[in-house]
């Protein structure tokens, strides 16, 4: 598999994760004020941010050196892989708790009652499902920019991207409750080793590293990196056992 | 006038800490993450080959597991 295609799969599960957190927001307002004004704000959302990946991808890479343009994405790809993975490995460990989408789906409710109609127009559904969609999809929007402009394939990483969104929201609409039943924290956990994986692949290169058989190299990386995380949980999951033993004694 | 410039001031810094939170579970790691390529870097240019990258990538493991188990002690 080349670097273009860890791209896609990078952009399809980030995609997945924050399209399932961006689902519950929207699924929440629309229940709650009705669904005109909040798919209007979920659209511009998603409008915008198409519009930041397009011109920012037409910019960077038609001006930046590929080695500044590969070392500058691949750390901030790294940088943003290891957040993801930490995120990740703190929930396997049971350090801090998973994400829930029915709790999420229940705020956002609660929040959503709120507010008045001005005008004719919902504003309040309208900014909820916007600031949401908007702040989920950033961080897509980020994955699918820089996956895409460093490997040359900004239309493939826009194409998973948009392949999970349109998965999800499909999901949603024959559902029409959370998807609470997807594992948000798996799909978490391999985002981040993927990201970690291509974000040192590309600094290396942009330092001028030379991996051996080249984009195949990502499988190594990210075999060292999966096992990090699985020591990282395992020394976590230690000593909480031992006080789970302790307390049951 | 001045007041309404400070509060534009706050909600412009609360945009920007919020978009570098995406990129940093702490400064601290996102900091060492950084020493850590640069170490890469520097080590690239007398040792051409994969043994750079390698030593890099060993190395950000060791941070995955080591600010997995700071952050732990810090909930």
């Amino acid at each position: 598999m080349g670097s273009a295609g860890w791209g896609f799969g990078a952009a399809f599960l980030g995609s997945a994760v924050e399209s399932v957190e961006a689902l519950t927001i929207v699924l929440a307002v629309g229940v709650t004020r009705g669904w005109r004004a909040t798919l209007q704000g979920a659209l511009a959302a998603l409008i915008l941010l198409a519009a930041l990946v397009i011109s920012l991808g037409q910019v960077i890479t038609s001006r930046v050196p590929e080695p500044v343009l590969k070392s500058v994405i691949g750390t901030l790809i790294l940088l943003f892989g290891l957040r993801w993975l930490n995120k990740a490995i703190l929930r396997s460990a049971g350090v801090i708790p998973m994400s829930d989408e029915n709790v999420r789906f229940a705020t956002t409710q609660q929040g959503a009652g709120i507010g008045a109609r001005l005008s004719g127009v919902d504003w309040t559904a309208f900014a909820i499902a916007f600031k949401g969609v908007f702040l989920e999809g950033l961080e897509v929007a980020f994955i699918v920019f820089a996956v895409g402009a460093t490997s040359h394939q900004l239309a493939i990483a826009t194409a998973g991207g948009l392949a999970a969104i349109v998965l999800v929201a499909a999901l949603g609409v024959v559902l029409r409750r959370p998807l609470s039943q997807i594992p948000e924290n798996t799909i978490k956990h391999a985002v981040g080793v993927i990201l970690a994986s291509l974000g040192t692949f590309w600094a290396g290169e942009g330092f001028a590293v030379q991996w051996p058989l080249d984009a195949v190299s990502v499988l190594a990386l990210a075999a060292l990196y999966l096992g990090a995380a699985r020591l990282a949980i395992a020394v976590l999951r230690r000593p909480m056992r031992a006080r789970t033993a302790s307390e049951a004694a | 006038m001045p007041g309404h410039a400070a509060a534009v001031l706050r909600r412009l810094r609360a945009a920007v800490v919020e978009v570098l939170g995406l990129f940093v579970s702490t400064w601290l790691s996102a900091l060492l993450a950084l020493a850590i390529l640069a170490g890469g870097w520097a080590l690239s240019r007398r040792a051409p080959g994969a043994a750079a990258g390698f030593a890099m990538a060993g190395a950000l493991a060791l941070l995955v597991v080591a600010d997995a188990l700071l952050a732990a002690r810090r909930v």
